[in-house]
């Protein structure tokens, strides 16, 4: 292997982190052959917001500083990224400096549009606004929670691409759950609007989670997109994305799942697909356009869900592939489309959904994962943080 | 008449090549480091005695074949070597997975924040089985102490006192069910 090939990895979330480790592991001669940009001072263990917001995890617990959790032998460039120019083997960082790279991976993740919702950015963390999508307002997500008195509790899933899309219905099911534990569930109405058709895409599991749905009594309801809230006056308005007719719903407490993005640094670059996300194979990960582009996680254009656990599938995958690349050899990794998304139904409680890209189930457990199970919940709340930190980050799980 | 040609064409394509300064220069440098180049050549002498004394050395040479000689070397190693060869991928996978799990446990081990996670997450689940046990043994110390404390003498009569006692009637019926129950198994 060419040891002088220097590697630019785009994006310091799960996906880069992991990628990095696991072509340190794979390839020991590439230490210091490996730079990371990324702007950002903390790292985050998203999927425990759920948790913090059903008050039974600490958000402290899911953030650490980006330094201690970039691999020994990988160079930290703290700089955003504004382009790609790829036929020069380039990318421009935001204080005008060029990058030069033999071999790219692009992990720059998802954008949150809080602008997306007309309202909603003057009004979150406040007037019972919140969102287990901000490290800053997840805490409110709990307050509010707790406090309920009863009347309307508006959860919302929006028309968009989102990061791990079990979240905005998990919460759902921890605030109910919650609110029969205070006594104020016979007070209060669980709305689920949601753009969505049906509560889940496989067919396995969106059964259970029907059942689940009838038996909690939840009025959901679909192809419904949130468009605005009016914090004052304590009203969301959806949209009904068939009919396009708008309905003003009165909330007690909404919690907002905010509609996503592809940033715009990716979206606006000769590397993105028409619909703004980076254009790789979906089964080896390498760029449609440019051999030495290899693309991963939130921000890869990739027909299945937004989530960690697919990240720490694709992650093996892009760092085998690229290993292979550099040494001018076939790409032989293959990525299936795997994603997994822990469906937290109460406290207690989690369905495990397992799937590929063709929506059948993938499971990795000896059982029915559609049935709803405590020792899944214990796997979440206490297992899976540690096999992110010390496996998944350090190219091991 | 052809050997005499070429001899002065090489006397003569010798005089050029002497002729050129940077021969001259080289003919210069070879001779003043002739006698550093005498004693290299004498320690390679050297060197080539002593190899040919060890070799010379039946005893060292017998010495040294015993121990590289591979006693066992017969058809059945060399068919486990060729089987070993075929397992070698799988192999490497599991020592992969192995090497991988030990990674994952000394990352651990390493990292104080995911340590304290653990033991958080864990006192949690520990914490309610604890009270019970301190309850436990709050009423045991309780009753340990009252005994203790009591000198009263007991009869016959306070026997009958305490089956009067609403937990002994309780446990008493609990007796009786299960009799009953067993009886009518037994029955059928």
């Amino acid at each position: 292997m060419n040891t002088n090939n220097e590697i630019v990895i785009v994006g310091g979330g799960s996906g880069g982190i992991s990628v990095a480790s696991r072509l340190l592991r794979i390839s020991p001669e590439l230490k210091n052959h490996i730079t990371i940009i990324d702007p950002a001072q903390f790292h985050y263990y998203q999927p425990l917001w759920t948790l913090v917001g059903a008050g039974v995890a600490r958000k402290e617990s899911s953030e650490r500083t980006m330094a201690s959790v970039i691999p020994e032998g990988v160079k930290w460039l703290q700089e955003k990224v504004v382009r790609f120019m790829p036929k020069e083997n380039l990318v421009k960082l935001g204080n005008n400096e060029t990058i030069p790279y033999d071999f790219l991976v692009v992990a720059g993740g998802i954008e949150i549009n809080w602008d997306g919702v007309k309202g909603l950015k003057e009004t979150i963390g406040k007037n019972g606004v919140c969102s287990n999508y901000s490290y800053e307002h997840v805490d409110y997500t709990w307050q509010l929670i707790r406090t309920f008195q009863g009347g309307n509790a508006v959860f919302t899933h929006p028309a968009t691409p989102v990061k791990c899309g079990g979240a905005p219905q998990k919460i759902m099911y921890l605030a109910e759950d919650s609110f029969n534990r205070t006594g104020v569930r016979d007070k209060s109405n669980v709305i689920f609007g949601s753009a969505n058709p049906a509560i889940f895409d496989v067919q396995k599991y969106r059964e259970a989670l029907e059942k689940v749905v009838e038996r909690k009594k939840i009025d959901a309801r679909f192809r419904t997109n949130l468009i605005e809230v009016r914090g004052e006056e304590k009203q969301a308005v959806f949209e009904n994305l068939d009919t396009h007719e708008k309905e003003v719903v009165s909330y007690d407490m909404l919690h907002v799942t905010p509609p996503m993005q592809s940033p715009e640094f990716i979206r606006e670059s000769p590397l993105a697909n028409e619909a703004g996300w980076v254009d790789v194979h979906k089964y080896t990960l390498q760029h449609n356009s440019y051999e030495n582009v290899f693309g991963l996680g939130d921000s890869s254009g990739l027909p299945t869900s937004k989530t960690g656990a697919a990240i720490r599938k694709q992650a093996p995958v892009v760092a085998k592939n690229l290993a292979a690349a550099l040494k001018q050899q076939p790409l032989a990794a293959i990525y299936n489309g795997y994603s997994s998304c822990p469906l937290v139904t109460g406290y207690n409680k989690l369905i495990l959904a397992e799937f590929d890209y063709d929506k059948n189930p993938d499971e990795s457990m000896p059982f029915n994962q559609a049935v709803e199970r405590r020792s899944m919940y214990v796997m979440k709340k206490d297992l899976l943080p540690v096999m992110y930190w010390d496996g998944m980050l350090k190219g091991t799980m | 008449m052809t050997s005499s040609y070429e001899h002065i064409e090489s006397v003569d394509s010798l005089s050029a090549a002497l002729a050129d300064p940077e021969v001259k220069q080289s003919i210069a440098n070879l001779l003043h480091r002739l006698p550093e180049l005498e004693k290299g050549i004498g320690s390679l002498e050297d060197v080539v005695d002593f190899g040919q004394t060890l070799l010379d050395d039946q005893p060292f040479i017998d010495g040294v074949e015993s121990k590289l000689a591979i006693q066992q070397l017969d058809m059945e190693t060399l068919a486990a070597l060729l089987a070993l060869l075929e397992k070698l991928p799988s192999l490497i996978a599991a020592i992969n997975k192995v090497e991988e799990s030990l990674a994952f446990v000394t990352a651990i081990s390493q990292d104080s924040e995911s340590l304290d996670y653990l033991t958080e997450q864990a006192n949690a689940y520990a914490a309610p089985v604890m009270e019970e046990g301190r309850k436990g043994l709050t009423f045991i110390a309780a009753v340990k102490n009252k005994a203790e404390q009591d000198h009263q003498r007991y009869s016959i009569f306070s026997i009958f006192k305490w089956l009067k006692d609403p937990a002994v009637q309780k446990g008493f019926r609990y007796i009786n069910a299960t009799l009953e129950t067993l009886n009518e198994k037994q029955a059928r």
